[in-house]
């Protein structure tokens, strides 16, 4: 048994913790909300003046470290809707007023909202020379300040950068779909990085290799892609492999993607290769789609009737030929390839006003 | 002086173009949402609304279908900026009866000649 006199204790140390914690969330609240104002009136004051600079290069801000920071703000909102020689300007006004050095200072700051911001700023302005920095965040304990670095590193476009940021993937600390995006928007110039660091990687960042590899459309990495097509442990590689092959359209893929294709592959392989060859096109790619048309998987033999919609006259000849037979699942996925290459041929004239 | 209404949520933005517009000689009024906008466009009767497709309470698009449906602002020019970039969305704008549309990023130097071209439009065919 409790005695009362334990209970009434008790209840009022509750008490007074309740009160104490309410007091201090009023005066966080309070002190947050004047905080706020304060700022929103730096940025009504700062935001005339750097739009005035803007377009006179002659004026100076001469910028307090605390403009700077709120500058920061304003500066990477301005960056990421605006193109053309206003951004540039602006670049030019963050270089001149010191504003860019303070962001890389902020890289350090404690607060992580500050860091995030600052690396974002340093990215939407393209500041090369962060570049080094900005991958040393990619390892940031905070969340959104490494996938504010992984955003930033594609927006300076420094294929450098590409090692780290599939060693992000490897360690999956960084949203996978942010650091797609940043690779491919390094572009074509990174496709020799990409070659290089996926090699040994694990098959998910072989697999996202493959992909952006396919949507470079580079040459470059014609050897690498065919490797994995034809030897990668995982299917995922081999598959993505296949389709990037198809993207970049070299004539020089048919044998492989033929290979692919044979009857003794997965399934899921042979009906992305069908496609691919689809892709590239040309005579050669006539007969073995030809023949996969057959094939008892509807998977593969509707890819494959309408990679022959896809692959220029003379495949298109022997698809009419296969509507034309007798009825069978060959025909209908022909008829049914066929169609829908009509279709999308009458949309087409229809856009162009035909 | 030709009055321009800009209806825009992000701030740094808004004044961004309001600042360009002015510069270039329009009178400019803004809106921080749709609802905003079609007041402030019903009171002023401005000769062009630019639109961000992505604002509060009521979006631009909302905003555009809402004018045209609108007798006396269904002859008001209408230019709606926004991130969307796809091809049917471009569409969806059109389909609104706007008549042009921007993708962000955008260039305000760009801005200003369509808004140029549209007015240029409007009093040719007046």
């Amino acid at each position: 048994m409790i005695s009362s006199g334990v209970l009434v204790a008790l209840t009022i140390a509750i008490g007074c913790a309740l009160a104490i914690m309410g007091l201090v969330t009023s005066v966080s609240k309070v002190a947050r909300g004047r905080h706020d104002r304060r700022q929103e009136r730096r940025y009504q004051e700062l935001r005339p003046r750097l739009l005035a600079a803007i377009d006179d290069s002659t004026i100076r801000l001469n910028l307090s470290p605390r403009d700077e920071k709120a500058m920061i703000s304003i500066a990477r909102n301005l960056l990421s809707a605006i193109r053309g020689d206003d951004r540039e300007a602006v670049v030019a006004v963050l270089e001149r007023e010191g504003v860019v050095d303070a962001a890389m200072h902020q890289t350090h700051a404690r607060s992580a909202v500050r860091r995030a911001r600052a690396v974002e700023l340093l990215g939407r302005a393209g500041v090369e020379r962060a570049a080094v920095r900005v991958r040393q965040l990619l390892k940031d304990p905070d969340f959104d300040v490494r996938r504010s670095a992984a955003r930033s590193l594609g927006f300076i476009g420094h294929p450098g950068a590409i090692p780290d940021l599939l060693s992000a993937i490897e360690a999956r600390n960084v949203p996978l779909n942010t650091v797609t995006m940043a690779i491919a928007r390094i572009g074509p110039i990174g496709a020799g990085h990409l070659v290089d660091g996926c090699n040994g990687g694990i098959p998910l960042v072989r697999a996202i290799c493959a992909e952006l590899l396919g949507l470079n459309g580079t040459t470059h990495a014609l050897t690498t892609l065919t490797t994995w097509l034809r030897d990668d442990d995982s299917l995922e590689v081999r598959i993505r492999a296949a389709r990037a092959l198809g993207r970049v359209g070299a004539p020089t893929s048919v044998d492989p993607l033929s290979e692919a294709l044979r009857e003794s592959e997965p399934v899921a392989l042979r009906a992305v290769a069908a496609k691919a060859l689809g892709s590239i096109g040309g005579v050669r790619t006539v007969s073995v789609l030809r023949d996969a048309l057959n094939a008892p998987q509807p998977m593969v033999a509707r890819n494959a009737a309408h990679a022959l919609a896809a692959a220029g006259p003379a495949a298109r000849e022997t698809l009419e030929y296969a509507a034309r037979g007798r009825p069978s699942a060959r025909a209908s996925y022909a008829r049914e390839a066929l169609s829908a290459v009509q279709l999308s041929e009458r949309i087409a004239a229809r856009r162009r006003g035909g | 002086m030709k009055k321009v209404l800009v209806v825009e949520d992000e701030e740094d933005v808004r004044e961004l173009v309001a600042f360009k517009l002015s510069s270039a000689g329009y009178d400019v009024t803004v809106a921080v949402d749709g609802e905003e906008g079609l007041a402030q466009a019903r009171r002023i009767r401005p000769d062009l609304v630019l639109l961000d497709w992505m604002t509060p309470r009521l979006n631009g698009l909302d905003a555009a279908i809402a004018m045209r449906a609108d007798p006396e602002l269904a002859a008001i020019p209408v230019i709606l900026l926004t991130a969307k970039s796809q091809e049917r969305d471009v569409e969806r704008g059109f389909s609104a009866g706007i008549d042009d549309y921007i993708v962000k990023p955008f260039s305000p130097k760009e801005l200003l000649s369509r808004i140029e071209a549209v007015l240029a439009r409007v009093r040719i065919s007046k």
